[in-house]
């Protein structure tokens, strides 16, 4: 008997010191030999990586003027589980929200099937509405507090806000919903705008919910950095409304204005038609976010005809006195035409009458070698350098494709391609005195707190003539702008100005030219000596009355209105006390201290 | 000896009785700051994540006023409020260009009054 209970008690506690070695084993396996991966579980159930967005840059104008900023906003999210009065909620959020109630109440009642509980159940993340104010946001979740009502949250997210809308909106492009830039200064400077997200390693408690207290490393985002650019909203305005106005007459297929500070190159303003809504994009078409200033070539024409006069003066094969001979209006060697019959011009008037054969023999003074190389100096067939996407290089062919005709055709603008900014930068450099100069549309890059990171300054890209020639294409230039020349409706009261009209044929793709669609445009610069701004006009297909569909009669009236409140805005001095090109009469101005004449 | 062993069992275990107390005590006021120093903890918690919820809210406050602040001052909006006719501007030189067409002799520059100067106030 005593042996049994012995025996008995015996077989116990063996039992149950087996089992406590097997749960000892079990623990000491669990704790020591399994413990990186259950600790990798544990920390994973419990932190969380969580990012910090960095804050994207704001963009404003050179006078600080904000054109591109963040703004949040809210989505406004059900949680069917949780809502208890489908109609009383559905009539609160209706008003805010702007919705028809029949609508939310519909959406609220959405079910999804769970497989746990094999059967419908109310849906727990019911989308309602994206991109609500944030103050339509807060207004309405303290209706809903107050009226103790549950189930709906407000996510927040950030949106890209253009407080100017269409101004400039080919300049700035747009943030896409990923906070991605698209087009304009957004896309070329993304990484500089959109920073660097930081993150933070969190804890959480059993129902997911932070524990703020538990934290663990963390990196602080760095916000993205702010850009200033050269452009002038006071100047863009103008542009615009001037180019509103011409379209609303015209009817062009596409236009461009560009205004641009020859001595530095910086961008003031540039606009271009069609242009489309920074804050409503989904009505834009893809066509109208094209930046035509840069990304459309056409034939220039005439303008282009300052581009062989500076280099047959550069060259000193010519003088701008020499006289040429022009054919009598037909040069039969090579199939040109002047529109009028000239015999003998000095090569100042061949720019003021913008004669055909007159450049045309320039050109071949010049020799094809040379006249490629001054044109390629110039800038054309390469892209200016400016700090905005899809540049286009333009069509510059070199001699060794060139046929007969190909140098006195490119000499009068013809057979070359090129965008606007191209001649807004070569026309800078004949006013600045022979400099080509880089396009800029930064002016500098700032932090959050304001301090200036990085700048751009003006870059020379490379001299192109000397002064002297090139202040002998702008007296030319000057004569162009009167009475006698192709734009003496791009003179401008109270200052001298220097301009060259283009009136070119479009290509119809098959070597041939369309006879009554035509590219107009103005190029030009005032004050003509010592210039503030340099603007260029192009109108691709206006609907002008019959024969009056020139550079001079369409777009040097543009050039002239928007040079004149140009002038005005800048403050600029008047430098005339006569109307250009006419030897009566006296202008007089009074204004900013100076007084009348 | 036995009187003895009655003499000291009938003695309160006074020593034994503090050193115990002190020990409860010692652990109960260990808990008790424990608890409360989680308490305190969970409570800097709460403070750290209410302030940072003031402080969202703040931001948020503020980028929504910048924002309508830009709208409102932007040159699109004055431009439109001058088109409509909301906003009056005053001109930008006070006086206009005037063009005379008779010329003085030669070269001569001469003042030319200006009529709108006399309605200045």
């Amino acid at each position: 008997m005593r042996t049994t209970a012995r025996s008995r008690a015996l077989c116990a506690c063996g039992l149950l010191a087996v089992c406590f070695t097997g749960f000892s084993w079990r623990l000491v396996h669990v704790q020591v030999r399994q413990h990186a991966s259950y600790a990798e579980v544990a920390t994973a159930k419990h932190t969380a990586r969580v990012p910090i967005p960095a804050r994207r840059g704001a963009i404003c104008d050179s006078e600080g003027e904000p054109l591109a900023q963040n703004e949040p906003i809210r989505t406004v999210i059900a949680d069917g589980s949780l809502i208890q009065d489908r109609d009383a909620l559905a009539g609160i959020l209706a008003g805010p929200l702007q919705m028809p109630a029949g609508e939310l109440r519909t959406m609220l009642a959405r079910t999804v099937w769970s497989e746990v509980q094999r059967k419908e159940v109310p849906a727990q993340y019911i989308v309602l509405k994206k991109r609500v104010p944030e103050i339509v946001a807060s207004d309405l979740a303290a209706t809903l507090a107050a009226r103790r009502l549950r189930g709906i949250r407000f996510d927040q997210e950030t949106t890209r806000i253009y407080p100017n809308a269409r101004l400039a909106c080919h300049v700035l492009g747009f943030a896409s919903a990923g906070h991605t830039g698209v087009g304009g200064v957004e896309q070329t400077f993304n990484r500089t705008l959109s920073g660097e997200d930081g993150f933070r390693m969190i804890a959480r408690d059993g129902t997911g919910r932070e524990l703020p207290q538990y934290r663990g490393f963390e990196r602080l985002p760095r916000n993205g950095h702010n850009l200033r650019l050269t452009i002038d909203m006071g100047l863009q305005n103008i542009v615009e409304t001037e180019l509103d106005a011409a379209c609303r007459l015209f009817k062009p297929k596409s236009a461009t204005v560009i205004l641009m500070e020859p001595h530095s190159g910086a961008v003031l303003a540039l606009a271009n038609r069609p242009n489309f809504d920074l804050n409503d994009l989904k009505r834009g078409k893809l066509e109208e976010r094209r930046n035509r200033a840069i990304a459309d070539l056409y034939e220039p024409g005439s303008t282009f005809k300052v581009v062989t006069a500076a280099a047959a003066l550069d060259r000193r094969i010519v003088g701008p006195q020499t006289m040429i001979f022009c054919e009598n209006g037909y040069f039969s060697a090579y199939r040109l035409r002047d529109h009028a019959a000239y015999r003998y011009l000095s090569v100042n008037d061949i720019l003021v009458h913008s004669s055909n054969i007159g450049v045309a023999k320039l050109a071949i003074q010049l020799g094809e070698k040379n006249f490629y190389e001054y044109v390629r100096r110039f800038g054309f067939g390469d892209s200016t350098g400016v700090s905005l996407p899809a540049e286009e290089r333009g069509v510059v062919h070199p001699p060794q494709v060139w046929d007969k005709l190909t140098e006195t055709r490119m000499a009068m603008g013809h057979a070359v391609s090129v965008t606007p900014l191209q001649v807004a930068a070569a026309m800078s450099a004949i006013a600045n005195g022979g400099k080509l100069m880089m396009p800029q549309i930064v002016k500098d890059v700032t932090d959050e707190n304001g301090v200036v990171v990085s700048t751009f300054p003006p870059q020379e890209v490379r001299p192109v003539c000397r002064e002297s020639a090139a202040r002998a294409v702008r007296d030319a230039m000057v004569e162009v702008v009167t009475p006698k020349g192709t734009a003496s409706s791009a003179r401008v009261f109270g200052y001298k100005v220097a301009g060259k009209t283009g009136t070119a044929q479009k290509p119809d793709g098959h070597g041939n030219y369309l006879r009554d669609k035509y590219v107009v445009s103005f190029a030009g610069f005032m004050p003509a000596v010592d210039p503030a701004f340099v603007a260029v006009v192009v109108f691709d297909e206006a609907r002008a009355k019959q024969g009056q569909n020139y550079g001079g009669l369409v777009a040097a009236p543009i050039f002239s209105r928007i040079a004149e409140k140009a002038a005005r805005y800048l403050g600029l001095p008047p430098t005339e006390t006569r109307m250009q090109g006419e030897s009566g009469g006296i202008f007089a101005r009074e204004g900013k201290g100076i007084l009348a004449e | 000896m036995r009187a003895n062993h009655r003499h000291y069992q009938n003695v309160v275990p006074v020593a034994r009785f503090i050193i115990g107390i002190a020990i409860v005590f010692f652990i109960s006021s260990a808990s008790i700051f424990y608890v409360w120093s989680r308490n305190q903890i969970d409570l800097q918690g709460r403070g750290i994540k209410e302030l940072e919820r003031e402080l969202a809210k703040l931001q948020n406050e503020c980028d929504v006023l910048r924002g309508q602040i830009a709208r409102r001052s932007s040159t699109d909006t004055l431009q439109q409020g001058f088109l409509n006719g909301l906003i009056r501007l005053a001109p930008i030189a006070h006086f206009e260009p005037i063009y005379r067409m008779e010329t003085a002799d030669g070269n001569e520059v001469r003042a030319v009054s200006n009529p709108n100067r006399s309605r200045r106030p």
